[in-house]
């Protein structure tokens, strides 16, 4: 029986994958490289990759939830469209759609050198919620997630 | 045709991150066939570059030889 295997790179330590990440209703479409992070309840976008996808992140609604990580206090946004993401192999391609997706963005409060270090390191985010319908496995060189029967 | 020009970026990226951070230490790089098309100090400053290209052609990672921890 074949299974649906999707594989990624590790670099500088970051076990990656490259997802097709589309918001219809923008107009978007845009191969984005995801940390694999099995510690994380949900997946994000970081403002940066927002801002790369030309979406205005600041007529996002925020999220009730915010989050904490590397740098500090992040306020969430959310797009609250239909996203669907794209996993693709040399032979298989799944997709998963989402309701909503959140944003990372940071406060409009910082700014300066504090603003520049937090786009710096926050990466865009696939967590438990999408990573649940995979087998994650994590290599010196390679990640591979395998889609549950 | 999408993810193979996502996979030739990442996977120059790979091969290459050990002479990159030699060469482009704390900065911000935009990578496009197979070379650096831009470096910048900040991350406002290369959005410059990028709004040029378009961003599925693209890379856009910042550069450190220093380890950073990182939790998540």
């Amino acid at each position: 029986m074949s299974e649906f295997k999707f594989k990624g790179l590790v670099i500088n330590r970051q076990p990656r994958i490259s997802v097709l990440f589309e918001v219809k209703a923008y107009n978007v479409g845009k191969i984005v490289d995801f940390l694999v992070d099995t510690g994380a309840f949900f997946s994000a976008i970081t403002e940066k990759e927002a801002t790369i996808m030309n979406i205005n992140c600041s007529s996002l609604p925020y999220s009730k939830h915010e989050a904490v990580g590397f740098g500090g206090l992040f306020r969430n946004r959310m797009i609250n469209r239909e996203v669907v993401l794209t996993f693709k192999s040399d032979k298989d391609e799944y997709k998963v759609k989402c309701g909503s997706f959140l944003v990372t963005c940071i406060p409009p409060n910082v700014g300066g050198e504090e603003r520049e270090k937090m786009i710096r390191y926050t990466p865009n985010v696939l967590g438990m919620d999408i990573l649940r319908r995979f087998r994650t496995c994590v290599e010196e060189n390679q990640v591979e997630l395998t889609l549950k029967e | 045709m999408l993810f193979e020009i996502s996979r030739r970026n990442a996977e120059w990226l790979k091969e290459n991150y050990d002479r990159l951070k030699k060469e482009y230490d704390t900065r911000w790089v935009v990578i496009q066939d197979s070379k650096v098309v831009k470096s910048a100090s900040t991350f406002d400053e290369i959005m410059g570059t990028v709004r040029k290209h378009d961003p599925n052609r693209i890379l856009v990672e910042y550069i450190q030889s220093e380890p950073v921890a990182m939790f998540f």
